[in-house]
């Protein structure tokens, strides 16, 4: 390893997006479109809601099913692409506070996808009052479902947290805290593609990335609890809000590899090299483990303690034939498949075993969300079809619409940025 | 491996090799000081009172102890996860950071895991003593035996401790020994008694340092660095089972497993923050031990304190929130009941006075640091204190609530065993080389201050690929 590093590609590259990719995202898009109309028209004739309604002893919301259907998907949607983009935003913050290099010649792809975060939180909060306004998403919202609830002598006593004007509060809140530091690493990013500003910039963006790390630690709990934990209004479990954080943090990194390895496919990004993959690759791997560990902390804690307060929320997702098919399916998806794929060496450097294991924990990971929402807000009624699939397509295609339009608005390296050398010259042994 | 100028570096003071070696090995190669002559009798006698109140449980039985049929475990257990805690520090900062390139650990890791092996052993010391005989330790093994089908349960978190801690136990003793080999040679090579001569010769295994013995000593290192890796997490992860799989409120909390560990690396920096500050000052260390390093110490304090901080809130929020009278009780009752004092001293020490050092100031104020890192030992023994006595002493039938307070034996038996710990640091930091020779060597072609000149005098003259790291007599490297 003595000999020079030799450097391809063109640092001073740009992207733009070529008409290929522009007609995938539009497929993406419009087939996504008709299949959640194709959706809705079938949960709408299907005589699936006939039989409920108030006299219903399950309890649950009241609300028809295919608005809630429809809703879940919003919800279990907007999310997943807003954290993805959240995320991103902690991505950089901690490769600026543990004073990371390798990354920097990847670095404009997670800026990228936190472009996103304004877009999606718009969505989601449209969906998030949507839903509470049409009582198709918390049962605590509906007064009269909650009453009829069994578990209403619980859940009254969590009101006081439990109400519109709170939720909406903190949901506004959490939106305009997100918002401020995804804009302020933006900043420092455009001010540290100056000759002039960069060093200064670059110290200043220590602090900025130190108190995101704190704010986020707390708001990510918030947004776990409030916007999942209390779909199912009666359960509790202290491990959800680091469940829903890992959750995204691994959808997260998945699809900044898949970005990264799409951008080497169309022929840029000629300088970042095996090495930088195997990284991503290493990142995938480690919080693929690190996801399961949490997952299996709280599952095997509350199987074991056997508190019914606690387990009548596993219990009604195990004995749902498909619930329990998505519950274990994830399992398999998430961590046997990338722990057995990506364990060695080779794997992580090569590009192809990559990306399928890297669309496939996206996907594993979406199917967490659907397991923390559907079980909740459809309880028996759950369905997996066609607006399952077009929602997911469809919200796909609108990030990576967003997100590769922003990567194409600047140079593709930070030309300035103070680690760069490292980072072109990163070599792991 | 190209490293940017800006970094801080990790070696200074413009050493070469053959000082790098001096100035570890100068504790080895010359006669003990005064101040360690004393720091070692105070320890060892220390010591010898815990092993005074040892013996007397042993011989006496555990009616020694304050411990009553509400309160069934306190200070043995409480002292155990603490001290299993402190042993954290060792392998993350030989594994994890291993993983996560952290350059800085170089410096540190030696003297870490020999802290980690001596904290698991002062904490093997507690269940030991309360099994109340001792010598039937083996009954914790899964072992055929002649009581019929008698067998250990297997459903028991108790048991998996004992797999997991021992299983962490060997690979950390190892891995540390495995690293001490080529620095025992160092130190063979280096010392003049032929007695000492001949001991650190078979301690080393009879190094060589060719390149075979190199390889091979690489390829062992890699294998227990992925070895220890999962270690990290499974150990605190499975003394958190200890309490979460059970049905008291305080204790059944699903975020157990990853606070616990947070929790651990967070005290086990905290004892190593401690010893750090001394060892660097008393043997005349800080060419290698920076102020760089002790910052980046800190702020793995900062950030694993604040994920405590964030667990401890998270914990009352939920209790709150699960409307449940068991839990609301046991949480209120933690933070105004009759240990309000043992609870609000948890949260000060640990969730508080790490704050302040994200003023850059108190960072670099050694005197304060060493202050904080003794706050965050108290603090983290309290921690224990607070999860295990407080949830117990008033549980679900008001009529058998009841304090536990601990005996003269029980706070002799605590005290005995950080006279332990510190007996055996102190002879660590006498016979063995406190920092890891080899590797810091290996880091100062490129980190070194003087590496580091030479590479912005390339940088600014715009040679920006031919720098120190790609020439050819870093090869080896």
């Amino acid at each position: 390893m003595g000999e020079q590093h030799h450097i391809e590609g063109n640092i001073q590259e740009k992207y733009s997006l070529d008409d290929q990719t522009k007609k995938y995202i539009l497929g993406f898009i419009g087939g996504g479109l008709l299949l959640v109309i194709i959706g809705i028209v079938l949960a709408m004739v299907g005589g699936h809601d006939a039989g409920h309604g108030h006299g219903e002893h399950h309890g649950g919301l009241h609300t028809a099913v295919w608005l809630r259907q429809l809703f879940s998907n919003l919800l279990i949607n907007t999310y997943f692409f807003a954290g993805i983009a959240i995320l991103a935003v902690f991505f950089l913050a901690v490769k600026t506070v543990s004073n990371a290099g390798w990354y920097v010649v990847i670095k404009r792809v997670p800026e990228a996808i936190s472009e996103y975060l304004p877009v999606g939180l718009i969505l989601l909060g449209i969906v998030l009052l949507g839903g509470l306004f049409s009582h198709s998403l918390y049962l605590w919202s509906d007064e009269e479902a909650l009453k009829a609830d069994h578990h209403y002598h619980v859940i009254k006593e969590k009101l006081g947290y439990l109400n519109t004007g709170f939720f909406v509060g903190r949901m506004l809140l959490i939106f305009i805290l997100w918002i401020v530091f995804q804009r302020m690493f933006m900043k420092h990013s455009i001010e540290q593609d100056n000759p002039a500003t960069v060093m200064s910039s670059f110290n200043a963006s220590f602090k900025t990335g130190a108190i995101f790390l704190f704010v986020f630690a707390i708001t990510m709990s918030m947004a776990a609890w409030d916007w999942f934990m209390s779909i199912v209004p009666a359960w509790f479990s202290t491990m959800f809000g680091v469940y829903i954080f890992a959750s995204s943090w691994v959808s997260f990194l998945a699809m900044a590899t898949l970005i990264v390895l799409y951008l080497k496919r169309k022929g840029y990004m000629g300088y970042v090299n095996e090495n930088h993959i195997h990284d991503l690759g290493k990142f995938v791997f480690a919080f693929s483990i690190f996801w399961t560990y949490i997952w299996f902390c709280e599952y095997l804690l509350i199987w074991y303690a056997n508190i019914p307060e606690e387990t009548f929320y596993f219990y009604n997702i195990l004995h749902s034939p498909l619930y329990s098919t998505i519950f274990v399916g994830k399992f398999l998806i998430n961590f046997i498949l990338p722990f057995f794929v990506l364990m060695t060496r080779d794997a992580k450097r090569n590009m192809k075993t990559l990306a399928i294991v890297c669309s496939c924990v996206l996907f594993g990971h979406w199917l967490d969300l659907y397991i923390a929402v559907f079980p909740g807000t459809l309880t028996h009624e759950g369905i997996f079809g066609p607006m399952e699939i077009g929602m997911f397509l469809m919200f796909f295609g609108i990030f990576g619409y967003f997100v590769l339009n922003k990567l194409g608005q600047r140079n593709l390296v930070p030309e300035h940025h103070p680690y760069l050398e490292e980072s072109l010259h990163h070599h792991v042994f | 491996m190209t490293e940017s100028p800006i970094r801080e570096p990790l070696v200074t003071g413009k050493k070469s090799y053959a000082q790098v070696t001096d100035d570890v090995l100068k504790p080895i190669v010359s006669a003990p000081s005064k101040e360690w002559w004393f720091a070692f009798l105070i320890s060892a006698t220390v010591m010898m009172v815990g092993l005074g109140c040892m013996t007397y449980t042993v011989f006496t039985g555990i009616g020694t102890w304050g411990l009553n049929k509400t309160v069934g475990w306190a200070f043995d257990i409480t002292n155990f996860v603490f001290w299993v805690g402190i042993g954290h520090a060792g392998t993350l900062i030989s594994a994890i950071l291993l993983l996560f390139r952290q350059g800085w650990r170089q410096s540190i890791n030696r003297a870490a895991e020999a802290m980690t092996i001596f904290a698991v052993i002062c904490a093997a010391i507690f269940p030991g003593l309360h099994m109340g005989r001792p010598w039937l330790a083996f009954w914790v093994l899964p072992l055929p035996n002649t009581h019929g089908p008698l067998w250990v349960n297997f459903n028991s978190p108790l048991l998996w401790d004992v797999f997991a801690i021992s299983t962490y136990f060997s690979v950390s003793l190892i891995f540390w020994y495995t690293g001490l080999i080529p620095d025992l040679g160092l130190v063979r090579d280096k010392v003049t008694n032929p007695i000492q001569k001949k001991i650190y010769s078979i301690l080393s295994f009879g190094w060589t340092g060719s390149a075979r013995a190199w390889h091979r000593f690489e390829i062992t290192s890699l294998v227990l660095a992925g070895l220890a890796t999962p270690l990290v997490l499974s150990v605190h992860t499975i003394v958190s089972f200890d309490f979460a799989t059970s049905v008291i409120p305080g204790w059944h909390t699903t975020i157990f497993p990853p606070y616990f560990v947070a929790g651990a690396i967070f005290s086990g920096f905290g004892m190593v923050l401690t010893l750090m500050i001394i060892t660097r000052e008393v043997l005349d260390l800080k060419n290698y031990i920076t102020d760089g390093h002790m910052d980046a110490m800190c702020k793995i304090v900062i950030a694993t304190g604040s994920m405590v901080g964030l667990a401890y809130t998270t914990e009352f929020f939920i209790a709150w929130y699960s409307g449940s009278i068991y839990e609301r009780f046991t949480f209120i009752n933690r933070a105004f009941g009759p240990y309000w004092w043992a609870y609000w001293a948890m949260f000060t020490c640990n969730v508080f006075s790490p704050q302040i050092m994200w003023i850059k100031s108190i960072r670099s104020n050694m005197k304060l640091v060493f202050i904080i890192s003794l706050l965050v030992n108290v603090g983290m023994w309290f921690e224990r204190y607070v999860i295990i006595v407080t949830s117990l002493h008033r549980d679900f039938l008001p009529s058998s609530w009841q304090m536990y307070y601990p005996t003269w034996v029980e706070w002799g038996t605590m005290i005995g065993v950080f006279g332990i710990f510190f007996t055996l640091f102190l002879l660590f930091a006498r016979l063995l080389p406190v920092i890891a020779i080899a590797e810091v060597k290996s880091i100062m072609k490129v980190s070194s201050d003087e590496a580091k000149e030479k590479n912005t005098h390339s940088y600014a003259s715009g040679e920006l690929n031919v720098n120190v790291a790609h020439s050819p007599d870093n090869q080896k490297f």
